[in-house]
């Protein structure tokens, strides 16, 4: 990915605020390996909300510290005193056990509860898969790619993980505009000079989906179809692509 | 203050409480205050305050000086646990009073009241950044609450960010010369 476009993405920004995703930040990451001189840029951007921060700061009431000491100080202690009981008789164990049971059960009720809120609010992405996505992520073998706008769509992007090892690619569309109700975005891959069909991206352009990894593919493409896909791509309507 | 730092940090990662009496008494207001910018209420900024350092004592150990300065790490830890609780809070009001949409659209508080203090950011740009940094919107979910196209919130914090940086290089120099005329 060459400066401009980076710095055009918005991602450095980001990374700067401490709003970038583990994903976002191995890009920036990357993008500092190839030119240093952006490391300043964040180390200003920072230097300037913290800046910003002692401006504005309001010393909190007297109470508050005390309330911290005695809740670290309460933290502390707990394991501490399991530790130094010396004897401890069968049944303090069975009641330790069935405590440590207790307050797993319910963490976990209260995991699967904030999950469900989650879902509520419309969010797609369970606990469950989010984890497998930032493992996904994560995995060393997994190569970011940037999608660049074509000259019908320059300011479209898009980032596709590829991981040959695990043979899976993940799409994150953040920068494609939303479309109107009977289009949709569909990924093409080309595989011994054809056309082949990798995914629909979502109507609602979340953040990371799956596309189909197709070992051979020479150029990922991304094409506006009408609503459900298309047999072939509309080369026409091209928005993004990229060689690997 | 970073010369300090470097012993705090090592108080920190030996998960030593005198680390957090420092790391109170030289940051406290400013984490306080960035907290007030994002909870309305004084009792929930001071739950909030007391949350984000118990965060940071146990989280210590993992706090990394090459990823950014202490500050930085602390401000985060502190903006996001102030984020969730005011998410929360709204969730509930909604739930029980059915409240009409405010503050998505148009947040009320005058959070970075850059405007009166530090040059003249412009709204547009200080609206952008608001919403980003104090209510933890994506730069998605601004493009929707403002209804500017995605490539605009992108341009606008950038601009927001060079221009903070403007504002506070010029009262840096300012400050630097201020205290070598008084050595």
């Amino acid at each position: 990915m060459d400066k401009e476009t980076f710095l055009e993405s918005g991602l450095l920004e980001q990374y700067a605020l401490g709003i970038a995703d583990p994903a976002e930040e191995q890009v920036v990451e990357q993008m500092f390996n190839l030119y240093p001189e952006l490391r300043q840029d964040v180390v200003d951007m920072r230097s300037a909300i913290e800046q910003y921060a002692l401006q504005h700061a309001i010393p909190p009431p007297p109470a508050v510290k005390t309330k911290i000491q005695q809740e670290i100080e309460r933290k502390t202690a707990a394991p501490q005193q399991i530790a130094t009981t010396g004897s401890v008789s069968w049944l303090n164990v069975v009641v330790i056990g069935a405590l440590v049971v207790l307050c797993t059960l319910t963490a976990l009720r209260m995991r699967s509860l904030q999950v469900e809120n989650k879902n509520l609010q419309g969010q797609l992405i369970t606990c469950e898969s989010r984890e497998k996505i930032v493992a996904f992520l994560k995995d060393p073998q997994t190569q970011p790619m940037l999608l660049q706008g074509t000259a019908y769509a320059p300011q479209a992007a898009a980032l596709v993980y590829w991981n040959e090892e695990m043979q899976t690619a993940m799409i994150n569309p953040f920068k494609l505009s939303p479309l109107n109700r009977n289009q949709q975005y569909q990924i093409w891959a080309d595989v011994d000079g054809k056309m082949v069909n990798a995914g629909l991206i979502s109507t609602q352009l979340e953040k990371y989906q799956s596309l189909k990894y197709l070992p051979n593919a020479k150029s990922l493409n991304i094409t506006i179809e009408p609503i459900g896909g298309s047999q072939a791509p509309t080369v026409s309507r091209l928005v993004a692509n990229h060689a690997i | 203050m970073h010369a300090k730092d470097h012993q705090i940090i090592e108080l920190l990662q030996q998960q030593d409480k005198k680390a957090i009496d420092a790391l109170y008494d030289q940051y406290s207001p400013a984490l306080y205050g960035i907290v007030l910018k994002i909870v309305r209420s004084e009792m929930v900024a001071q739950d909030v305050l007391q949350e984000a350092f118990v965060k940071i004592w146990s989280k210590g150990s993992s706090y990394d000086p090459s990823k950014g300065t202490l500050f930085t790490w602390m401000l985060n830890i502190t903006r996001n646990t102030a984020i969730d609780k005011q998410r929360m809070e709204e969730t509930r009001n909604k739930n029980s009073e059915k409240n009409t949409p405010e503050g998505f659209m148009d947040p009320q508080i005058d959070h970075i009241g850059l405007n009166a203090e530090v040059g003249k950011l412009e709204e547009k740009y200080r609206k952008v950044i608001d919403l980003i940094y104090f209510e933890g919107y994506t730069q998605e979910e601004v493009t929707e609450a403002l209804n500017i196209p995605l490539g605009t919130v992108k341009s606008r914090v950038r601009i927001a960010l060079r221009e903070l940086r403007k504002v506070f290089s010029v009262q840096y120099i300012t400050m630097c010369w201020l205290l070598l005329l008084i050595k």
